[in-house]
């Protein structure tokens, strides 16, 4: 186990020295962490692996403020190893559909992600070398009615990653397609009649 | 919505089927008046056509909203059909041309407000990707029309935006949502150079009084005039 601990550590290693772009996605702010080695656990203990044990392990949802110094110091850490190197922040859309904070795991996964979301955008606005790409908005965002998720409303569909994908390519590549925009400005005030309209047609006044 | 047939059932043939939002009333009014045989009219409001609608059928589709079906159903009827590959004549629709819905202000705020470049964001691809998304139920019915072997026409709507509507973003979606549905085979009615003036809108006199999004039956008359034009 320790051996290919070390592997994996230099495979690690050898990535980050040699990368130009490290990505991040930022999943989830809830975490177990062990009571007294401090080890944060990737998954729930005894949920995949071994036993939960209350008295070993304790749930720790992550505040604004830790995740923020955490990733300031990672980030400090990388460029220590890779002064050139750029790092792309993004926000996972996958939404929780269980929490262990006691909250309803609609408020629990509104926590998260804007939690998330704004210790990404505030290390954009402290890192010259740190940016992000909004995976996340094209996503979730209202236009898009849902549309990029799977029939279980939690996995994103591979239409909505082949979406993602091809916007992050374009933006990489600093490309713009065009076409012929015909735009002029003017408008007038309004609402909408359209449920009128229809009525009248059919029982004129 | 419950509602009661038009007195447009007549005893000629029927040159085509309407089937649209709104926006088909004035062109079935000026068909009416000017003893132009026809079936149909509304069936919804436009914005009823950006979720997923309907439900393909065995030579049929079915709207999901009852009393939406049943407007359909009795439009069938009228035309002694069982179903819609049994269309004989044009069917002429208005479903997905709301622009003014997609232009809704408070959607594009956002990038209003961060996108360096406000013309290249309307150019780029992500403005088309994002309008197309919300089409797609109305994209999905036009291809299932036309897989039926239908003649469809799509007729372009009012040049007219309200005021909860971005007007960029109402001219340049409602270029892509006309070209989207061409590319699927349907024919596209489009009256703008007729019915808009100076300013790129909608000539005064052809606008509905007390109302901000729809044309009034001259408007009607000028697509009409467009429909028999194209042969329809």
């Amino acid at each position: 186990m320790l051996e290919a601990r070390t592997r994996t550590f230099s495979a690690i290693r050898d990535a980050v020295t040699n990368a130009s772009c490290f990505i991040i996605t930022l999943g989830l702010t809830e975490a177990w962490i062990h009571r007294t080695s401090r080890t944060v656990y990737p998954v729930c203990p005894g949920t995949i692996r071994g036993l939960f044990d209350p008295a070993a392990h304790e749930f720790h949802n992550y505040s604004f403020g830790e995740i923020h110094r955490d990733l300031a110091d990672t980030i400090e850490l990388l460029h220590e190893i890779n002064p050139e190197l750029r790092i792309l922040l993004t926000v996972s859309p996958v939404p929780l559909t269980a929490t262990a904070s006691g909250d309803h795991a609609l408020v629990a996964n509104a926590y998260t992600k804007s939690t998330l979301r704004s210790v990404a955008g505030q290390l954009v606005r402290e890192h010259d070398q740190v940016d992000y790409f909004p995976s996340y908005e094209l996503i979730t965002g209202q236009p898009f009615r849902s549309s990029f998720y799977k029939a279980n409303l939690r996995e994103v569909s591979e239409e909505g990653v082949d979406f993602v994908i091809r916007h992050l390519m374009t933006a990489l590549q600093g490309s713009v397609d065009r076409a012929e925009p015909t735009r002029v400005p003017p408008r007038e005030p309004g609402g909408d009649e359209c449920d009128d309209a229809i009525l009248d047609y059919y029982s004129p006044r | 919505m419950s509602v009661t047939m038009q007195s447009s059932t007549t005893t000629a043939p029927a040159r085509f089927l309407l089937l649209g939002d709104s926006h088909v009333g004035p062109v079935g009014r000026a068909a009416a008046a000017a003893r132009i045989p026809h079936s149909g009219g509304p069936v919804g409001a436009g914005r009823d056509f950006f979720g997923d609608f309907f439900d393909a059928a065995d030579h049929d589709i079915v709207f999901r909203l009852p009393d939406m079906d049943h407007c359909f159903r009795g439009f069938l009827t009228e035309l002694n059909i069982d179903c819609v590959a049994e269309l004989a004549v044009p069917l002429i629709s208005t479903i997905g041309f709301a622009p003014h819905f997609v232009a809704t202000k408070q959607n594009w705020t956002l990038y209003r407000s961060t996108v360096c470049d406000w013309e290249d964001f309307l150019s780029s691809s992500l403005f088309g990707d994002i309008v197309m998304a919300m089409l797609a139920p109305a994209l999905a019915f036009y291809r299932q029309l036309c897989a039926f072997g239908l003649r469809v026409a799509a007729v372009m709507p009012p040049q007219r935006v309200p005021m909860q509507a971005d007007a960029d973003v109402f001219l340049a979606a409602q270029n892509i949502i006309g070209q989207c549905v061409a590319e699927i085979g349907v024919e596209v009615i489009d009256p703008r150079r007729r019915i808009t003036d100076e300013t790129g809108f909608q000539r005064k006199e052809l606008c509905e009084v007390n109302d901000e999004i729809h044309g009034n039956l001259a408007w009607g008359r000028i697509v009409l005039s467009e429909l028999l034009d194209h042969g329809l």
